[in-house]
């Protein structure tokens, strides 16, 4: 009876307990949302100074080429436009900019004296009807007016996204020039979308995989100059080079830098057989990472320089493994069909990209550092070459077309695997390596 | 050697021996295809002739339709086709008109009252699962605000809506006016700009209606003389603590239905814009916020909660449930107005699990 009491009293309690609950706000759960472009407007910038109409123009087009380059905006052309901005201090119409359904709003003043150039903008979320962060204010010079809109626009990208942007950056890359079997290949140096196109090297000999410093001051790349392939590192800004390795005993390729700027990761081959080293740049020194009969090749670091991505066929096909920064046991991580290579860690450091082939098909895909999650994002007779943007975002890559008259183009994809998109290039390009952000 | 030269000369000799005589590749004759043949005569073949004549032609012949279907080939039979009897015509009988049918036994239904109200539905269960959700229908219109260059204030009740502002020209008490009299005119009623959102000044004057219904007042508890004893003690004791367990603010009327709850959820969520790339797709946000009456957000909209992602990342997914939430709601979500206690304060989450599958 009491047993029979207390479970009554029991289920009171509970059903008072699911009355109360019914008392609070409506609850909603959403797992279904919709993947398009943010619409967004810029106006032209507002020219507060003479001689700056021009540029205010110019400078607006930059921002809006960059953000709509994502594929994460839309730009809503300013033929929609309902509102004029004329003062940069004018309170914003909102209701003017909801009617266009433009979601961000970015305005900005232009000021130039001499040969100074003032930018100063501010973005809004139209529909919360305020600021996204607080105005910001960019000086520089006339001359770098580009930069000074992929700076605009890194901001603008940071605030809506949460995440850093990547536009004021840069890319090197071996240009080719002339026919397969006779190509002219040399070191070039560019913004990120083509802009400002600069050559490091001449084409006297054959050069191969540049790899930016932690700092984008400094580019690693390989060169046939004395007939072996050696190891040489360009100053960017004063374009000297300097001879890394010079062993004529030995072959060394697939250079990349350390985090911290002060070693070079290598492959070394010596009696045929390739092996992973680190050398320290100051003094030289070499210490051997790998020592097998297997081919080890393309070291990456984590970006915090406690392991290393590499491949290898010590399994008998060519797959990834990771081990520590001094070398020791390592773990194989891909598993999939084909064979893996030229794996490249992530700056966020949760993915890795690699080039895969498998059934004749060349792919650029992504894994996470376990080896899971492996997503494969583009497709087609030669893709190879990962190189991640900045910000992780995006990836940009070699794409060969097929034939004797097939040529070597960049392409970049955006880690989702959508905006696949041809890089703007002067003539052909391949082995691309991001820089940082400037 | 000799030896086989010879077997081989005999056997060859009579080789071409039996086939010469011996009829090894002689087949058999082909069984001859017999065909009863009969005579005639001159007048019955005259007549088999005459039969098989082709009619005469006619004009009065409609044109065919080409058929667009594909016409098969009827498979070709060695049977000859048999003669086709043309049949006389006869000029057909107009035949009687049919008779007018009795419409004596039917009886027009007779015309029912039409009424305004509108016929009761049945309610669905709860849990009915339905595709199309439910929307209830907006009692009220909401009127729609008009805009000039200068704001206008609400005219008198007895105006009479005009271009010109003019005041009314009446007589005096004596019945004489100055000037002849005119009616008070003025324009409509205007503002110079569209407010979409109440500002927190308006907010007090916006409506003078109550925004909450009055509840019902809990009747005072009988205090009981002392005088009449235990009972009547007990019983006061009960009617205190009774009135004390009411809860007042608790929402009146029936619950939304799935429908109507699922119309809210689609209405947002054709807004919400994931970004699956980013670090904010690794979030699930939880916002909160008020509607009013109209069903548009009073207020901010205030993040309640948030699991997974940096601190950047979970600003940037709030961001994007926030301007989910504003630009769905247009002039006001849908939700029936007789249930406004249920869903004055709503809470959605933002889940892009999925989504980051996509």
């Amino acid at each position: 009876m009491i047993r029979l009491l207390a479970t009554l009293l029991m289920a009171s309690m509970m059903l008072g307990q699911m009355a109360l609950a019914q008392n609070g706000p409506l609850r909603i759960e959403i797992t279904e949302g919709v993947i398009e472009p943010l619409p967004f407007a810029v106006p032209d910038f507002v020219a507060e100074s003479q001689g700056s109409n021009q540029i205010s123009k110019d400078l607006s087009r930059v921002i809006a080429e960059d953000l709509s380059g994502t594929g994460l905006f839309r730009e809503i052309p300013a033929s929609a436009h309902i509102s004029t901005i004329t003062h940069f201090g004018s309170p914003v119409q909102f209701a003017d900019w909801k009617a266009i359904n433009a979601q961000a709003l970015v305005t900005g003043g232009v000021t130039v004296s001499g040969n100074n150039l003032e930018v100063k903008f501010r973005v809004w979320d139209v529909f919360a009807g305020q600021e996204l962060g607080n105005g910001l204010r960019f000086k520089g010079t006339v001359d770098g007016w580009r930069r000074m809109a992929h700076k605009v626009a890194d901001a603008v990208y940071s605030r809506i996204t949460g995440e850093g942007g990547y536009f004021d950056s840069r890319v090197v890359y071996v240009s080719e020039t002339g026919p397969k079997n006779d190509r002219k290949k040399r070191l070039a140096i560019m913004d990120y979308d083509g802009a400002n196109l600069q050559y490091l090297t001449d084409s006297s000999a054959i050069v191969l995989a540049p790899r930016f410093s932690p700092t984008g001051d400094r580019v690693l790349y390989t060169s046939y100059e004395t007939g072996f392939p050696q190891i040489y590192v360009v100053d960017v800004g004063s374009v000297r080079k300097k001879a890394l390795s010079n062993d004529t005993g030995s072959m060394s390729f697939a250079p990349r830098f350390s985090p911290d700027g002060k070693s070079v990761l290598m492959s070394v081959t010596e009696g045929g057989n390739a092996d992973l080293f680190r050398m320290d740049i100051a003094s030289g020194k070499r210490q051997r990472l790998t020592n097998g009969p297997s081919i080890e090749t393309a070291p990456s670091y984590s970006p915090d320089g406690s392991k290393i991505v590499f491949e290898s066929d010590r399994s008998g096909t060519q797959q990834l493994y990771i081990m520590g920064s001094n070398g020791g046991e390592a773990t194989r991580i891909s598993f999939g069909q084909g064979r893996y290579g030229t794996p490249v860690w992530s700056p966020r450091g949760d993915l890795i990209a690699f080039t895969k082939q498998n059934k004749g098909r060349f792919h650029i895909g992504v894994m996470r550092t376990d080896g899971s999650d492996e997503r494969l994002l583009t497709s087609s007779f030669l893709d190879e070459g990962p190189t991640w943007a900045p910000n992780g975002r995006v990836i940009m890559f070699t794409r060969e077309t097929r034939g004797a008259e097939g040529v070597s183009v960049l392409y970049s994809v955006d880690v989702s695997g959508r905006n696949l998109k041809r890089v703007r290039l002067n003539g052909g390009g391949s082995d691309p390596s991001w820089s940082p952000l400037q | 050697m000799h030896i086989g030269q010879y077997i081989s000369g005999f056997a060859h000799a009579g080789l071409i021996g039996w086939v010469m005589f011996g009829g090894a590749f002689r087949a058999d004759p082909p069984p001859l295809e017999v065909t009863g043949v009969s005579v005639i005569t001159t007048e019955e073949f005259e007549a088999v002739l005459k039969a098989q004549e082709a009619p005469t032609p006619s004009t009065d012949v409609a044109v065919p339709v080409i058929p667009e279907a594909e016409i098969e080939t009827p498979a070709v039979t060695s049977r000859a086709d048999a003669p086709v009897d043309v049949p006389t015509p006869t000029e057909a009988e107009a035949g009687e008109p049919d008779a007018t049918p009795d419409l004596s036994d039917l009886t027009a239904p007779e015309p029912q009252d039409v009424t305004d109200e509108a016929p009761v539905l049945p309610t669905p269960e709860v849990d009915t699962a339905v595709v199309i959700p439910e929307r209830s229908l907006r009692p009220v219109p909401r009127p729609v605000p008009r805009v000039a260059p200068e704001p206008v204030a609400q005219p008198k009740p007895d105006t009479t809506i005009s271009d010109e502002l003019q005041e009314a020209i009446k007589p005096d008490e004596s019945g004489k006016a100055a000037e002849e009299p005119k009616e008070e005119t003025s324009p409509e009623a205007a503002s110079s700009e569209i407010v979409t959102e109440p500002k927190e000044a308006d907010a007090p004057a916006a409506s003078a209606a109550p925004s909450r219904s009055v509840r019902p007042r809990v009747r005072p508890a009988t205090r009981p003389e002392p005088s009449k004893g235990t009972d009547a003690a007990v019983a006061a004791a009960l009617a205190e603590a009774s009135s004390e367990s009411s809860t007042p603010a608790a929402p009146s009327g029936p619950p939304l239905t799935s429908g109507e709850k699922d119309g809210l959820r689609v209405s947002v969520q054709q807004c919400w814009v994931v970004d699956v790339g980013s670090r904010a797709a690794d979030v699930t946000v939880t916002v909160g916020f008020s509607l009013d009456q109209s069903g548009k957000v009073q207020g901010d909209i205030r993040l309640v909660n948030a699991t997974g992602g940096d601190e950047s990342a979970v600003q940037t997914a709030y961001q994007s449930a926030r301007r989910a939430v504003l630009r769905c709601q247009k002039t006001g979500y849908e939700l029936p107005i007789e249930k406004y206690d249920h869903w004055r304060d709503v809470e959605i989450t933002f889940n892009p699990e999925k989504m980051r599958r996509k």
